[in-house]
């Protein structure tokens, strides 16, 4: 792996597996991969993966006939660019596994003061959240429309072939494609090619907080963990209790044991968490724990507001700093 | 359907993981696949045959 150019083979390192077809002077043909947060494998079988051979070789015999534009090759990176993953992986003559690439990277950025997380943590937003739902051996032909994606006019049997202005083979491509869209978007264009009609465009309105996924098999390093469950508080809840109707007040459902393992703070079920270090509200965030793992810093200690039994209090709480299978935190 | 192991043959395959899979190629069976652990080698041989390679990343062996 400390060879691989992973700044053209770039895609999002937790997922489990991922092909590249590339061309013999190494230009992507199509990807495939690509996973959601139940599983490693629901957008993976063989007869998708069959699809994606076959585009693969019909996009070689194009190239093979001079019919590819070339395109220009990203920026090189390596690995051992990345000084902690050096040290603590490379010169110790460790492995490097595909997710390490993706959390060091992610972390080097933190402590550089570059770190998106709406972008770099969120990352591979899921399609179904947008409506879009694919019959997976078929390949980016939609099964069902709905939300959003019904809105914009995709109807079931539409097969994808462009997303956000480019061109789309394969699940993969599409997934890395939506995760490139810029989190401030407010929409985003498709088209698809209809039976009997040809390609037809279509715009899809982004809902707030599209990005916004289940994250937590990613064990993110850069991704700050309390061990709570909380649901955001209704809005008739937040006016008997005085709190800013736009607020991300939420009720504590369930501490985890390793909160307490840990010793992070002395939460407890029933608990309101109505403010992150003095914050109380960042619409159209809706609650408290999204608003604390986009802005506090895995690891630091954050203040929380807290009402516990009508009285208000502030409450320190330590953040977990997560790892997943590293020797050594990035 | 053919199986996604035939429609391999005409690719050249490199896969980087803790352990390759590496499987007998003979000439004349197509269904053995060998993949190249070792990218640079994969690529000079994409090159040298003219054929597009399968990149594989993958978790575990």
């Amino acid at each position: 792996m400390r060879r691989i150019d992973v700044g053209l083979y770039d895609y999002d390192w937790h997922h489990s597996i991922y092909f590249f077809i590339v061309s013999p002077d190494e230009q992507i043909y199509l990807r495939y991969g690509g996973r959601d947060a139940a599983a490693a494998d629901s957008y993976l079988d063989l007869d998708s993966f069959a699809l994606a051979l076959e585009a693969g070789l019909q996009e070689h015999e194009r190239w093979t006939a001079g019919e590819l534009p070339p395109r220009e090759r990203p920026e090189p990176f390596f690995a051992g660019e990345l000084p902690r993953l050096r040290r603590q992986e490379i010169e110790r003559g460790r492995c490097i596994e595909c997710h390490m690439i993706g959390d060091y990277r992610a972390a080097e950025r933190e402590r550089a003061g570059l770190l998106d997380k709406r972008r770099e943590m969120f990352r591979s937003p899921d399609i179904r959240d947008l409506g879009i739902h694919l019959d997976v051996p078929r390949g980016l032909v939609i099964e069902r429309a709905e939300g959003a994606a019904l809105a914009a006019g995709l109807r079931p049997g539409d097969a994808i072939v462009r997303f956000a202005g480019a061109r789309v083979l394969t699940f993969g491509d599409l997934h890395y494609r939506y995760d490139g869209v810029e989190r401030s978007a407010e929409r985003v264009e498709v088209t698809v090619e209809r039976e009997d009609v040809g390609p037809v465009e279509l715009v899809i309105e982004l809902p707030p907080l599209w990005w916004v996924s289940d994250i937590a098999y990613r064990y993110w390093s850069i991704d700050p963990q309390i061990h709570v469950s909380a649901a955001p508080l209704t809005e008739a809840r937040k006016d008997e209790l005085d709190l800013e109707p736009d607020g991300f007040a939420c009720e504590v459902t369930r501490v985890h044991r390793r909160a307490a393992v840990m010793e992070l703070h002395e939460l407890e079920p029933g608990d309101i968490i109505f403010s992150v270090d003095g914050v109380e509200s960042d619409p159209p965030i809706p609650d408290c724990l999204l608003y604390l793992r986009l802005n506090v810093t895995a690891g630091d200690a954050t203040t929380l507001g807290v009402i516990r039994g009508g009285v208000r209090n502030l409450m320190t709480a330590r953040t977990h700093r997560q790892r997943f299978r590293k020797y050594g935190t990035p | 359907m053919t199986t996604p192991v035939s429609r391999l043959a005409p690719l050249a395959l490199a896969a980087f993981t803790a352990l390759p899979v590496a499987a007998a190629s003979q000439p004349g069976q197509p269904e053995t696949l060998e993949w190249i652990s070792n990218y640079q080698q994969a690529v000079a041989l994409a090159r040298e045959t003219g054929r597009p390679l399968l990149v594989e990343f993958r978790c575990g062996p």
